[in-house]
């Protein structure tokens, strides 16, 4: 399913003056940040709806073209839920006229990631990049909620949806969790050159501060951590962020 | 419902938002306030708060937090949709509608002159 489509410019007027005046306080601000971040942190994210294939998909993927079916997506899911002992990856039959609920974890991506076959890469590798800078801040008296941006030239041709973006998070804190910082950052790396600019941008910047932590380069880890709050110092992250490398 | 959800809702909720106190202890800040608008934007304000919570009075629960969240918090969906737990095309229609819902009131209210178009 499509994102709906943005308020219109006289609504954005009217909802920008009621921001002025309403908001969730602090107490319910950092507790829905902290609720936020616990979940995208272990790699608890929104699980998506069956969708169709796209229509142009590409051929290369066995994987990609199976996603279309039903019975695929119970049996891959199987395979993730067994795989990882995750209980993120929840299949739920629904009712006859609702779709059955995919894993989280989508085989496109995943697949392409893991079927790279280069080894996973060590920090000396992902220690230099770059790719992953913060995005600039927006003005505090923006329009907030993020216009669906449009699709880049190179973004257009594989038809990329949030649950791609999904996916590969996905393994990345699967990465993480089995211990394995290298592969993290290097999918949280395949992440920043696929979706420099994506929902889960943020997501992923402090994911790649915890890899970075736990591959033991807490200097580096800090030194975004200082970037991303410069950038971002009310982000629901932030707290997170400010004690990056404490626990890890 | 949990404990944090649960208070998210109360406070997006018409009664804890609206009250009168509140409401005027707003608006006296933003009149006696040293960097005050000027009357103009005061009163365009409260004509966007009582256009809004009104509107939010009249969704159901679910889409009213969902339309709060992302339209007033600037939550992305899927921001919402882990906070909530609820699956992200689920959060795409309620925002859909409470989206549609809420140009449909504009609509209407211009064309009935209560807003200027």
């Amino acid at each position: 399913m499509k994102p709906p489509s943005m308020p219109s410019i006289r609504a954005r007027v009217l909802l920008d003056r009621y921001r002025s005046l309403d908001s969730l306080d602090a107490g319910n601000k950092a507790r829905l940040g902290d609720v936020i971040r616990e979940r995208v942190l272990r790699g608890d994210l929104p699980r998506f709806d069956v969708q169709p294939a796209p229509p142009n998909l590409p051929s290369s993927s066995i994987a990609e073209r199976l996603w279309g079916s039903a019975l695929a997506k119970v049996v891959l899911g199987l395979m993730v839920a067994g795989a990882s002992s995750a209980v993120l990856y929840r299949l739920a039959a629904g009712p006859s006229h609702a779709p059955l609920e995919a894993p989280a974890l989508s085989v496109g991506p995943a697949s392409r990631v893991s079927g790279a076959g280069a080894p996973p890469p060590g920090l000396a590798a992902a220690a230099p990049d770059t790719s992953d800078a913060p995005e600039p801040p927006a003005p505090s008296t923006a329009w907030r909620p993020r216009v669906e941006k449009k699709s880049s030239p190179a973004a257009t041709v594989g038809e990329p949806t949030i649950d791609e973006e999904v996916s590969l998070m996905n393994g990345a804190q699967a990465a993480l969790r089995a211990g394995d910082a290298g592969r993290a950052l290097s999918i949280l790396n395949e992440h920043a050159k696929r979706f420099p600019a994506g929902k889960l941008a943020t997501a992923r910047q402090v994911t790649r501060m915890v890899a970075l932590c736990q591959a033991g380069s807490p200097k580096q880890a800090r030194a975004e951590a200082a970037t991303f709050l410069a950038r971002n110092p009310s982000s629901p992250f932030a707290e997170r962020v400010r004690g990056i490398c404490s626990s890890e | 419902m949990r404990a944090w959800l649960f208070s998210i809702s109360r406070q997006v909720s018409s009664h804890y938002r609206r009250s009168t106190k509140r409401s005027e202890e707003r608006h006296r800040g933003l009149i006696t306030s040293a960097t005050a608008p000027d009357l103009e934007e005061v009163v365009a304000r409260r004509e966007a708060e009582q256009l809004i919570a009104g509107f939010l009075d009249g969704l159901e629960e679910p889409q009213r937090l969902v339309f709060y969240l992302s339209d007033i918090e600037g939550l992305t969906a899927p921001e919402i949709a882990s906070a909530l737990e609820v699956n992200l095309n689920t959060i795409y229609g309620r925002l859909r509608q409470a989206r549609k819902r809420f140009e449909a009131l504009l609509a209407k209210q211009t064309s009935e002159g209560l807003l200027a178009p």
